[in-house]
């Protein structure tokens, strides 16, 4: 059984505009202990709007907010809020967010940040806590004395891997990952994907990776979901979306990443995100794609099963396949 | 010490905006000719008061008389320095005024009789106080808890009320405030006294003199209150609000932090430094306003003092020494507030 | 953003539209007042009491009768250029100008004034006589004046009272009092006293004596003086030898208990007059000193904050000490010392105002420094000024533009303030300054309402003005709330 199942999730937030469908009908399992699963999309796709619905942390903007999250047979979105807080965050779930910056609290030290959720429930004693923020800090590669410190006193690096540190304080078993190291330098990027690597593999966490970089996704997820315009376009596992992408956007996508020692020039998508508000008729991205054709801008595509395990929306598949829904 | 060095570069700077402010007053009478105006109409009235006393001396020779005279305004121009210029004069008179020897005023007094100006400023400096602290802390509980429900319901009902009293409040003239205060509680009303700071007679006995006072002080410190609350609630609602759509207060949520702790240590601890230095920012104004409140609410302090020096019969040695002492009053709130602020943002200590 | 999307952002939410609405109906006004009013109306009309002796002093608006419900008189200022009747007789030609009046409310005239204007004669001095016909048909003649002699060398034809007309106030004239009393002996029982007289003689004129009492033995009537309802006539005779001597005109005034619009100050000063006048003053002192302090302190912001080195500090360094003089008090003393022209109390304001958008521009252009569009500008080859002031400066744009909003209602509450101390430039009247006057003459420990609320008022709906146009420019500023709504 999978560990964690969406289905059809929606979130719509109100703007002058109209509602924007910013998460619109998105499913998606994450399997076995350890599964990473990478969402991939261009920025505005709702790919961050997906994280705040799991965590449950809408702003007050939302219009619409539905579907189902089963995590061990039972539907988080749908627990008493002030159960799936005990319950759901910090303990089942973590996050870690974009923008290192801004995720800790500029005026407490950082030890008081980690610790702080232990300390809540009681039974801990502060000294307890310290241990155990000191063992996390070890874990990912920090020394001790930044207990002490604040925010400001730390690089880019160092705070992403404190917020890392705070996110396993309660032993979660799965971690939302939104965009974890596209604020940091390429090299402390390397540094921070090894060690989410490591503790994928040590600990056993499953993780839900949110980026726009396919190929830093190819890098430590197991399956990949490819995202557009509020909806999955293409999921399948990492080989099968790298090395045979189905969808024409994913195909995009994946050759926009410049190649070393390629002859080919990398591939780039043009034109603008949909205003996700009044999203195109039929298939979302038919009016970007290369390849449209009559059905797409009328009906919406379904979800086509083109191999094991990997289903892509696109009409191009029809033909060769039957469709899943 | 990582406390002191932006202290003392602070002080540093206070200090430079003390002197910047006496440089100003020493040239703007001096260049002017201002200062050297007042004095002479000082000396040609003793003159004037000698030459009379001395006409009637009988048999006094009109020419004796007149040399008499003028050797005394000789004296008496020496001695105000008049025959000195006045960028070698009014020095002087800074020196005297930053080592707090405030010198003696014309025509003003204090309660005791004396005309000392530092008595004088003392005798009025607890009732200015009295006003502003007073107002000041009704202002900051009020404004703090209004502020952060409006922050909490943006776009509700209370919110755009609110929203608009501020706008109302940040229009209203101070001033004009007081008097509508007395229009409708002290006249139409009849409720509350118009002005002063006691009924006449003043009660006898320490605790119903006090009672007096501060039956007397409801309007002013309302109409302190009133105009100043309404831009503190508002920004005291947008720095919150900044503080709540930041990530750090997201991630304390998805920590699983109670509400309660979200708001006080991720929200409003953030918000403390701006919020606590828009306060402060607020009483320097109202000590500003302190001049127009006491002055329609007759009440015997500070503002009202500065007024009354520079619109009675002006005296240079009490504005000099009234306007050093009002930059002195602001000079040291602000380092409070410097104080403050560092202690809440430690930010601040290691830049 | 252009200034179309700006203006489109702004009249889509509440405080945008009400701040646009009322700016258009103030500019209106403002117009209106500039094309009505001379430049140095202060000086020839406002301050000049000639112009106001006429009008009845601290009076309410006349609206004010249907507030309080009761029946106040209605001021009447009525110019007669026509005798009503010519007669000749033995003695010469009478000409009589008449002004006739209803008189049907229940309180008396507050004064009652008759004014001689441009009087012509060639042999002998006419006798001007002043009289007034009550409705029991009975006449009064209040006084009797002969116009002066021909001086020494003077040649004919003589000219009097038309460089300083004859003003008769009947109601504080004591030859007119005295006539008044001698009247009452000779047509009716009772007497009045001559001390009654003084203090109510505009009463007298309007009434029959009447000593009724009550049970409790108290006058029913104030000062034993029974209001006489009915139509009067106000007249004044001319009595001249010669058919070529004339008078040009003459204006009989009876002074209402309330006044025009905004009623008058203690003065006589139509109120509604003053106000209209400190609406362009008010905007002036407004646009004026926010347009010159954001101008300055914008343009030293983006300088600090893109040019840095020695020219930042001493920017950042002079507005430091600036921004934490004490405002009220130095302004106090400088308008002490330099005078009050309204000039250089605008020039104060700004001088000690900009340091504050100095700091916050100078942030945020260190911000958009750091941006790949300025670093690109700068690698293209642009000079420091093209990019401060075609990069930089679009990007702090809107911001600073809603800074300039921003300051319009304090430097006009400043100025208000100033004024109200009577620090304000006497040759401008502002609303700062009427207020000033009422709260001085005790208007506020009287109850003159009309004298003080509505400045006040004004100033408040001048700064709600522009408070609202700042609040609905928030959107544009900060785009973040844009998505909120």
């Amino acid at each position: 059984m999978a560990f964690l199942d969406v289905q059809d999730l929606k979130l719509h937030y109100g703007t002058r505009d109209g509602a924007v469908r910013a998460v619109d009908g998105v499913s998606f399992t994450l399997g076995e202990k350890g599964e990473a699963v990478g969402i991939v999309g261009e920025s505005g796709s709702g790919k961050s709007s997906l994280a705040i619905s799991l965590m449950r942390l809408l702003p007050s903007n939302v219009v619409l907010a539905e579907g189902k999250a089963y995590l061990g047979g039972r539907d988080i979105l749908s627990l008493p809020s002030e159960q799936f807080r005990k319950e759901i965050r910090w303990q089942v779930m973590a996050m870690v967010v974009q923008g290192s910056m801004n995720s800790l609290n500029p005026v407490l030290r950082v030890g008081g940040q980690i610790t702080e959720r232990l300390l809540l429930d009681g039974g801990v004693s502060k000294k307890e806590a310290n241990a155990r923020a000191e063992e996390l800090l070890e874990l990912v590669g920090l020394p001790k004395e930044i207990l002490q410190r604040y925010p400001h006193e730390l690089s880019g690096g160092m705070k992403q891997r404190v917020a890392i540190a705070m996110a396993l304080v309660m032993s979660p078993q799965m971690l939302i990952l939104d965009e974890p190291t596209s604020a940091l330098d390429v090299s402390v990027q390397a540094q921070v994907m090894n060690l989410l690597k490591r503790l994928k593999r040590d600990r056993g966490l499953s993780m839900l990776f949110i980026t726009h970089d396919i190929a830093l996704a190819s890098d430590i997820c197991d399956r990949i979901l490819v995202s557009y315009a509020g909806e999955h376009v293409e999921a399948g596992s990492i080989e099968q979306v790298l090395t045979e992408p189905k969808h024409p956007y994913t195909q995009k996508l994946i050759s926009s990443i410049p190649r070393l020692h390629d002859q080919t020039k990398p591939d780039f998508l043009s034109g603008q995100p949909p205003n996700m508000a009044e999203p195109p008729s039929g298939c979302r991205f038919h009016p970007r794609c290369p390849r449209a054709f009559e059905p797409c801008s009328e009906k919406p595509p379904p979800e086509f099963v083109v191999a094991e395990g990997h289903t892509v929306r696109c009409w191009l598949y029809a033909e060769e396949t039957q469709s899943q829904a | 010490m990582s406390f002191a060095r932006p202290l003392a570069i602070r002080a540093l700077s206070l200090l430079g905006v003390l002197m910047a402010v006496l440089v100003l007053l020493v040239v703007s009478l001096g260049a002017t000719g201002v200062s050297d105006k007042l004095l002479r109409a000082i000396v040609g009235e003793e003159v004037r008061g000698i030459r009379s006393g001395l006409a009637q001396t009988p048999g006094i020779d009109p020419d004796e008389l007149e040399n008499i005279v003028a050797a005394r305004r000789k004296d008496l121009e020496e001695s105000y320095g008049l025959d000195k210029a006045w960028w070698r004069r009014l020095p002087n008179t800074v020196f005297r005024v930053i080592s707090l020897d405030l010198g003696e005023a014309r025509t003003l007094k204090s309660t005791s009789g004396s005309r000392k100006v530092s008595d004088i400023v003392l005798d009025r400096l607890p009732n200015t106080a009295l006003l502003l602290t007073t107002s000041l802390v009704i202002t900051a509980l009020i404004g703090l808890v209004m502020g952060v429900r409006m922050a909490t319901k943006v776009g509700s009902k209370t919110d755009r009320i609110l929203s608009y009293f501020s706008a109302i409040s940040f229009a209203m003239p101070t001033w004009w405030m007081g008097i509508l205060m007395i229009l409708i509680f002290a006249f139409q009303l009849d409720l509350l006294p118009a002005g002063g700071m006691y009924g006449t007679p003043p009660p006898e006995g320490g605790f119903a003199r006090f009672g007096d006072l501060l039956w007397h002080a409801i309007l002013p410190v309302s109409t302190l209150v009133l105009v100043s609350i309404g831009p503190y609630m508002y920004s005291v609602r947008t720095m919150t609000m900044n503080v709540a759509q930041e990530d750090h207060v997201m991630i304390a949520r998805a920590k699983g932090m109670p509400e309660g702790v979200v708001t006080r240590r991720h929200i409003l601890r953030v918000a403390a430094p701006p919020i606590v230095t828009g306060l402060i920012f607020g009483l320097t104004s109202s000590l500003g306003g302190s001049i127009l409140v006491e002055t329609i609410f007759n009440w015997r302090g500070m503002g009202r003092l500065f007024f009354d020096a520079i619109t009675g019969t002006p005296d240079e040695a009490v504005i000099v020494a009234l306007t050093f002492v009002f930059t002195l009053m602001f000079v040291i709130a602000r380092f409070i507030l410097e104080v403050l602020y560092v202690i809440l943002d430690p930010r601040v200590r290691y830049n | 953003m252009t200034f179309r999307q700006i203006l489109r952002e702004l009249v889509s939410n509440g405080p945008g539209k009400a701040g646009v609405a009322m700016l258009v109906i103030l500019i209106a006004l403002s117009i209106y007042s500039v094309a009505r009013f001379p430049f140095n109306f202060g000086e020839t009309r406002w301050n000049n009491p000639a112009e106001w002796a006429d009008n009845p002093k601290a009076v309410p608006p006349s609206w004010s009768n249907w507030l309080s419900g009761s029946n106040g008189v209605a001021h009447k200022k009525v110019t007669v250029r026509e005798p009503a009747e010519v007669v000749t007789g033995a003695r010469g030609t009478v000409r009589t100008y008449a002004l006739s009046w209803d008189f049907d409310v229940d309180e008396p005239p507050t004064f009652v004034s008759m004014t001689v204007e441009g009087l012509t004669y060639n042999v002998r001095p006419p006798v001007l006589s002043f009289s007034l016909a009550r409705p029991d048909g009975t006449e009064v003649v209040l006084l009797r004046q002969v116009a002066r002699a021909p001086r020494p060398g003077e040649v004919a034809p003589f000219v009097r009272f038309r460089e300083e007309p004859l003003r008769i106030s009947i109601t504080t004239e004591p030859n007119a009092i005295n006539a008044m009393g001698d009247f009452f002996r000779q047509n009716y029982t009772e007497t009045v006293s001559s001390d009654v007289l003084r203090f109510s003689m505009a009463r007298a004129l309007v009434s029959v004596p009447d000593p009724s009492v009550d049970e409790d033995g108290e006058r029913l009537f104030p000062g034993g003086l029974r209001l006489l309802p009915g139509t009067y006539e106000f007249r004044v005779t001319a009595t001249v030898t010669d058919v070529g001597d004339t008078l040009d005109s003459v204006r009989f005034v009876v002074g209402g208990s309330v006044f025009g619009l905004m009623g008058t100050d203690g003065l006589g000063r139509d109120l509604a007059v003053g106000l209209l006048f400190g609406l362009p003053i008010a905007l002036f002192i407004g646009i004026a000193a926010s347009v010159v302090t954001t101008t300055i302190g914008a343009s030293l912001g983006i300088i600090s904050g893109y040019v840095g080195g020695k020219t930042d500090l001493a920017i950042q360094r002079l507005s430091d000490i600036i921004l934490n003089v004490p405002l009220l008090p130095l302004l106090i003393f400088l308008v002490f010392v330099f005078g009050s022209n309204l000039f250089l109390i605008i020039f104060f304001l700004v001088a000690f105002s900009w340091p504050g958008l100095t700091i916050l521009i100078r942030s945020m252009v260190l911000q958009i420094r750091s941006g790949q569009l300025i670093e690109s500008a700068v690698a293209l080859g642009a000079s420091r000024w093209r990019v401060m002031f075609r990069h930089v400066f679009p990007h702090a744009a809107p911001f600073i533009f809603s800074q300039m909003i921003f300051f319009a209602p304090a430097a006009i509450l400043a100025e208000a303030g100033l004024s109200f101390l009577g620090l304000g430039d006497p040759s401008i009247p502002t609303w700062g300054q009427i207020l000033q006057d009422g709260f001085t003459t005790g208007a506020v420990f009287l109850g003159y309402w009309w004298w003080v609320v509505p400045p006040g008022v004004l100033i408040m709906i001048t700064a709600v003005t522009f408070m609202f146009l700042a609040l609905g420019l928030e959107p544009v500023v900060n785009p973040r709330l844009r998505r909120m709504n």
